[in-house]
């Protein structure tokens, strides 16, 4: 339980948390988007920049963070217009290492040395945002705008059908993704006073696709996930050497045996509206069962399986 | 300069010709990315070291390094891909990353982060064209990574084997029904493209004569472009771009902004995407239907 009480614990979970957010909203819409350590790196730069150049508070400099990885997603969703599935997922995943590459060779915010000097944010705070934006998130979840999402998620062309406008409705999730991206990546920054572009690796998006598969693609789960997965090496310390490849066994163990992850359902929310959420929303992994983008990909491993 | 700098480039290119052949393959019959490729990539030298730290003789050890790495392929096949039920949207992307980092972990903790030297295990003498000088390292993966590539173009296009795999690629259903033993096919794609990755880790390895367990992974993400670039499941589309890349590499190392390269390949590869979606030599993706 000490661990739970330790200051740099509580910020490493906050922060993750509202990383795998970042992820959920675009991969709950069936954007296969990888592109979130290029969104970070915008957040954690510019809010430094903000703050250290322009002397703002770190306050507006966090919602600039946001804004600025909300922003910066434009490029990321006018791709989405051309590719989907695991084609969008590389092209995401090369374009956000286009942006870390350029702040690694952008001087002014110190090349590959990095930057520091930022000032400090509180870890309450930090803890504050990421419980702001875990219920945010689950009642955009359940909001219209998400029930729009997730149908989207499970059938682009019946959600097409349905009267949804799906590129303005993919360019939304993408930029709720990027804007917590961005506020992580601001609070990162911030917390930890030194940003340098090897913090926004592909390995980071590794991580928390972890955190979202073994939480399943909720809210909730994805901050059980985040929180769970954080906390186990942290927890076991004897254990820290082996932390990677124990998640990688349970990841490998759930995409197995619980493939839609610990929470695929929203109880968050039924404990927050009980009135309106008795009927759950589908796990997008259950639903991609009909999906049209997974038809061609389950029409091909179906024999590889079966036969 | 520039035909000793167009050496270089082959080699590289050859490299990666060989890592996007075996992404290829197998998204090829699974439809699905092998995130753990790289990883195997990085495991071959380091079993090859162990074996040779056991007395082994080097020709030897650098064949059962790339037998292990085959070996591990059919692991992880049997381990992260054959059990994910195939209605998992990320199934097979985050299993097979879980293995890699799983193996990654493991040679980190046998050996540590820092580079571990790889002996120079082959004397080859250095052979003088003019003024380009190339080493004999070089110049044998060099023959033995082009003659693979040939030979695997024709069991792709002219063998049972390769007819089998092509037809698992369009309809994995229909070539079950039509005889073909799909598992057993798809396990011997595994163990193809593990061979090759760990082969060409072995050639990495032999190069600079220094490896790492994060050796795999610039290769892994520039493959990945790679195969984009030549067409996914094209292996001639892989083989051609990784040669391309590799030189287009190195001349831009040399010639223009260094420190941009790779710059220069995740452009390429979202010009790719936006204008030849279906790959400079591919057989076609499909874009969005709405």
């Amino acid at each position: 339980m000490d661990v739970l009480l330790s200051e740099p614990v509580q910020a490493l979970v906050a922060i993750n948390v509202l990383l795998t957010l970042s992820l959920l909203f675009p991969f709950v819409t069936g954007v296969w988007s990888l592109g979130m350590p290029g969104f970070m790196a915008v957040g954690a730069y510019g809010s430094s920049w903000l703050t250290l150049s322009m002397g703002w508070g770190v306050g507006p400099a966090l919602v600039c963070a946001a804004l600025a990885g909300a922003a910066v997603t434009l490029p990321f969703a006018l791709l989405t217009l051309r590719i989907r599935d695991i084609y969008l997922a590389i092209a995401t995943l090369a374009a956000a290492e286009l942006i870390v590459l350029f702040f690694s060779h952008f001087k002014p915010t110190g090349a590959v040395m990095g930057l520091t000097g930022m000032p400090f944010l509180e870890t309450r705070w930090l803890v504050l945002m990421a419980v702001g934006a875990v219920l945010l998130s689950a009642l955009l979840y359940n909001s219209r705008l998400g029930k729009a999402l997730i149908a989207l998620g499970t059938d682009p062309m019946v959600a097409s059908c349905h009267g949804l406008n799906v590129p303005m409705l993919q360019f939304a999730s993408l930029a709720v993704g990027g804007a917590l991206a961005g506020l992580a990546g601001g609070c990162f920054a911030h917390y930890y006073s030194f940003i340098s572009p090897g913090n926004f690796s592909f390995h980071r998006t590794t991580d928390i696709l972890m955190f979202l598969v073994v939480g399943g693609l909720t809210p909730l789960g994805s901050v059980i996930g985040a929180a769970v997965l954080t906390l186990v090496p942290q927890v076991i310390t004897s254990l820290e050497k082996w932390a990677p490849a124990l998640y990688g066994a349970i990841v490998l163990l759930m995409a197995i045996y619980m493939p839609s992850g610990l929470l695929p359902k929203n109880r968050l929310t039924r404990w927050l509206r009980p009135g309106r959420a008795r009927v759950s929303p589908p796990p997008v992994a259950d639903a991609m069962r009909s999906a049209k983008g997974g038809k061609a990909l389950r029409a091909a491993t179906k024999g590889a399986h079966n036969a | 300069m520039l035909t000793q700098q167009l050496v270089n480039g082959l080699m590289l290119g050859s490299v990666y010709a060989l890592i996007g052949i075996g992404y290829t393959l197998v998204f090829g019959v699974l439809k699905m990315l092998n995130l753990a490729h790289a990883y195997i990539f990085m495991t071959a030298p380091f079993m090859t070291v162990v074996l040779i730290g056991m007395g082994v003789p080097a020709w030897l050890a650098m064949g059962l390094g790339v037998v292990g790495a085959a070996l591990l392929g059919a692991v992880l096949y049997l381990v992260a891909f054959r059990p994910i039920p195939r209605e998992h949207a990320l199934g097979g992307f985050v299993a097979s990353l879980s293995f890699g980092i799983i193996l990654q972990v493991i040679v980190v903790n046998v050996w540590g982060t820092l580079p571990v030297r790889f002996p120079a295990v082959l004397r080859l003498p250095d052979v003088t064209l003019g003024d380009v000088i190339v080493s004999g390292v070089q110049l044998g993966s060099l023959v033995v990574s082009g003659a693979l590539m040939v030979m695997l173009l024709y069991v792709i296009r002219s063998t049972r084997f390769g007819r089998n795999i092509r037809a698992i690629a369009l309809n994995p259903t229909a070539a079950g029904l039509l005889g073909v033993a799909v598992p057993r096919a798809v396990l011997m794609v595994f163990l193809l493209s593990s061979g090759l990755a760990g082969l060409a880790g072995l050639m990495v390895a032999m190069r600079f004569e220094s490896i790492g367990a994060f050796m795999g992974d610039m290769y892994a993400i520039k493959a990945l472009a790679i195969i984009i670039i030549g067409g996914l499941g094209d292996v001639r589309g892989a083989v051609l771009a990784g040669l391309l890349l590799g030189i287009c590499e190195v001349m831009f190392k040399a010639y223009a902004a260094p420190g941009w390269s790779e710059a220069f390949i995740w452009l390429f590869l979202i010009g790719v995407f936006l204008l030849k979606p279906e790959g400079i030599f591919g057989v076609g993706i499909k874009t969005r239907e709405i």
